[in-house]
């Protein structure tokens, strides 16, 4: 017998614990993926904004911070 | 011969790029892999003789436990790569595979229990799996908070990396669970290598529902590939954003 969509809701004995799962899984993984969406526009808003801004005059010899994205790539791989 | 260097990915500009040209294909691979799974799981694969329809639950519930114990693996290794080889990135992969991992732990606590009511007749039962997959949940929790309970992100790093690579102990004892104790939770599908050599079939279940089983793991593999190069992009934006803030606060002060 083939399954259908229909079957599954009409199923009164068992049909809403098949919803309800999939139902779970659907709302766990698309708001999951909706927070890291926004999370990364946001971040990136952010980031654009403030490279927008005049840039920083850093002191004569002074090195720029660990985790900065602009460090040198030679430098990194230097490092490696 | 050099495979794989994994100190060229510390760039992060360099990861930025590969992990823009990986995401695409993550996330269509995904989408292809999510569509033709829940086809499989309810159109193609067949009613179980004891479970009857409620075995569809399966299609989820299994990879998602699957997932749950992948991702608490490569957050563990990550933590490692952080802490034994100082790698620049590993903090930032560990971080952004937890929640990712939490995530597939609820969904294969939150599907279990769905499947629970109508075969076993209750939600919950304190048993061996059951409650080393609620306690990895904990630790997915865990994890981040005390990631985020430091001012210094550094120092927050450190302790949740310490914290994920002692809790990998519970992915064997999960694993092993319904071998090692009486339990309700059925045992695994695979037979192991020792049945494969004596010709017996690999799986305990039929492969008209191995399809299904398989297929959405791979997209819920895809979904994990995708969500992690998502959030460890945002993470490197938001630590250059900081960086560029604190260098303005010195600057102006």
């Amino acid at each position: 017998m083939t399954f259908t969509l229909g079957m599954l809701l009409l199923d009164g004995r068992h049909g809403i614990f098949i919803a309800g799962a999939y139902a779970v899984a659907a709302v766990v993984l698309i708001g999951l993926l909706a927070q890291s969406l926004f999370a990364a526009r946001r971040n990136r808003a952010e980031l654009q904004t403030l490279e927008k801004m005049a840039p920083v005059r850093r002191p004569r010899g002074q090195r720029p911070a660990a985790n900065a994205e602009s460090q040198d790539e030679n430098e990194q791989e230097a490092e490696a | 011969m050099r495979i794989l260097n994994w100190h060229a990915l510390a760039n992060p500009a360099r990861f930025m790029r590969l992990a823009g040209a990986v995401l695409p294909w993550a996330a269509g691979i995904g989408a292809v892999a999510f569509a033709a799974g829940l086809y499989l799981a309810f159109f193609a694969s067949p009613p179980d003789y004891q479970q009857g329809e409620t075995v569809r639950i399966m299609y989820i519930h299994v990879p998602a436990a699957w997932m749950a114990l992948f991702g608490y693996v490569f957050m563990a290794a990550a933590s490692a790569g952080a802490i034994v080889w100082r790698h620049p990135l590993a903090h930032i992969a560990a971080k952004s595979a937890a929640p990712v991992g939490a995530a597939f732990t609820l969904i294969a606590l939150a599907t279990g229990m769905l499947w629970g009511k109508p075969m076993w007749g209750t939600y919950w039962e304190w048993d061996a799996r059951l409650t080393s997959v609620l306690i990895l949940f904990f630790l997915y929790l865990g994890y981040m908070a005390l990631e985020a309970a430091f001012d210094d992100p550094n120092r927050g790093a450190q302790a949740a990396a310490v914290l994920a690579i002692v809790g990998v102990v519970m992915v064997p004892i999960i694993h092993y669970s319904v071998d090692w104790w009486a339990t309700l939770h059925q045992g695994s599908i695979f037979r192991g290598t020792g049945a494969i050599r004596e010709g017996q079939p690999a799986f305990t279940v039929d492969s008209s529902m191995l399809w299904p089983l398989f297929t959405m793991l791979a997209a819920f593999k895809a979904y994990f590939v995708a969500i992690v190069l998502i959030r460890m992009r945002s993470e490197i934006s938001a630590r250059k954003a900081r960086t560029l803030q604190l260098a303005r606060s010195h600057g102006a002060g």
